[in-house]
């Protein structure tokens, strides 16, 4: 399929999201549904880049799957929901069967799930970074249900029809996901202060000698 | 979100929206999207479209084969238009639905 003609892109730049749904729908118009890649591809990929745990290329992959999804159906599209949270229940339903193959693949391996690895730790530097650690320690549902909230801005409804639950449990895991990230940046904090006092001692310590 | 001055709720915010500040270059994503696009879409819209066409095609056909050169056909518009109920007249009601509600549901499907 080819890509869009610059004068004609140029031309689609100024529709509403809607508009270019609905040229999508009536003519299958790839150049308006590229307009809308364009225009979500990085929301997109950055949310899947925090569920993925940091895993970029796997993410970019969810990512490319979920719009040749919506491309698929979005006859479907019943203009009720906002275009990226229609996108972002889809990212997460892909997300979510690819975590289920490579869980079945572990199983057919007899291997232990090794641990995800964290986002860069050069972009993060204390309160942020600390974040993250206390974000790893969530689990799946608790951690989709603060990135659905927080990351992507949705409100607690929209969530719940990201993540087809119901509203109480995405109210639930924010709770749970808090008090336990509470916690840790608490312990971090002590760890922090611990070590700070120490490395004073030693210092002094060594001054005296 | 529940309460306004949380410290923890602050600082997932003030995170949140460096995230969503920092822009993640399309670097060729878009292109790659488009061409994995399956194409088949349009062509199965197309036959959908001329379905519709080939059977009032086949039907004319079948219709002026099997009514003497069609003079049963005009036989049975003229009884309708004169409003006569012949069995002409009832055969040409029973295919005048047939084809609107073929016609009808494949307007549904496309819509």
């Amino acid at each position: 399929m080819a890509i869009v003609a610059p004068e004609k892109s140029a031309t689609i730049a100024g529709f509403a999201d809607n508009d270019l749904i609905a040229r999508v729908m009536r003519n299958d118009d790839s150049n308006a549904f590229a307009e809308l890649v364009r225009r979500h591809q990085s929301t997109l990929r950055a949310s899947l880049r925090k569920m993925t745990r940091g895993h970029f290329e796997l993410a970019d992959d969810i990512a490319q799957e979920t719009f040749i999804l919506a491309w698929k159906n979005i006859r479907h599209f019943r203009f009720e929901a906002k275009f990226s949270t229609w996108l972002y229940r889809i990212a997460f339903n892909a997300w979510q069967s690819e975590m289920r193959k490579k869980h079945e693949l572990l199983m057919d391996d007899d291997k232990m799930p090794e641990p995800e690895p964290l986002e860069s730790e050069a972009v993060h530097t204390g309160m942020r970074r600390d974040l993250a650690r206390a974000m790893a320690g969530l689990t799946d549902g608790e951690q989709n249900a603060i990135l659905q909230c927080y990351y992507n801005d949705l409100s607690h409804d929209e969530a719940a029809y990201v993540l087809g639950i119901p509203l109480g449990t995405v109210k639930t895991n924010i709770l749970k996901a808090k008090e336990k990230m509470r916690a840790k940046l608490a312990a971090y904090a002590t760890e922090t202060t611990g070590t700070t006092e120490a490395g004073e001692a030693n210092r002094r310590k060594g001054t005296a000698a | 979100m529940n309460t306004p001055h949380e410290p923890l709720d602050d600082l997932l915010k003030s995170d949140a929206a460096s995230t969503r500040e920092c822009y993640i270059d399309d670097a060729g994503f878009t292109a790659r999207v488009i061409d994995a696009l399956p194409a088949g879409r349009r062509i199965s819209r197309n036959v959908r479209l001329g379905v519709p066409l080939l059977f009032t095609v086949v039907a004319s056909v079948v219709v002026i084969c099997c009514t003497a050169g069609g003079t049963l056909a005009i036989d049975a518009f003229m009884d309708l238009a004169t409003e006569t109920m012949t069995a002409n007249a009832v055969g040409m009601l029973l295919v005048i639905a047939v084809v609107i509600a073929v016609s009808v549901a494949n307007i549904n499907h496309d819509a």
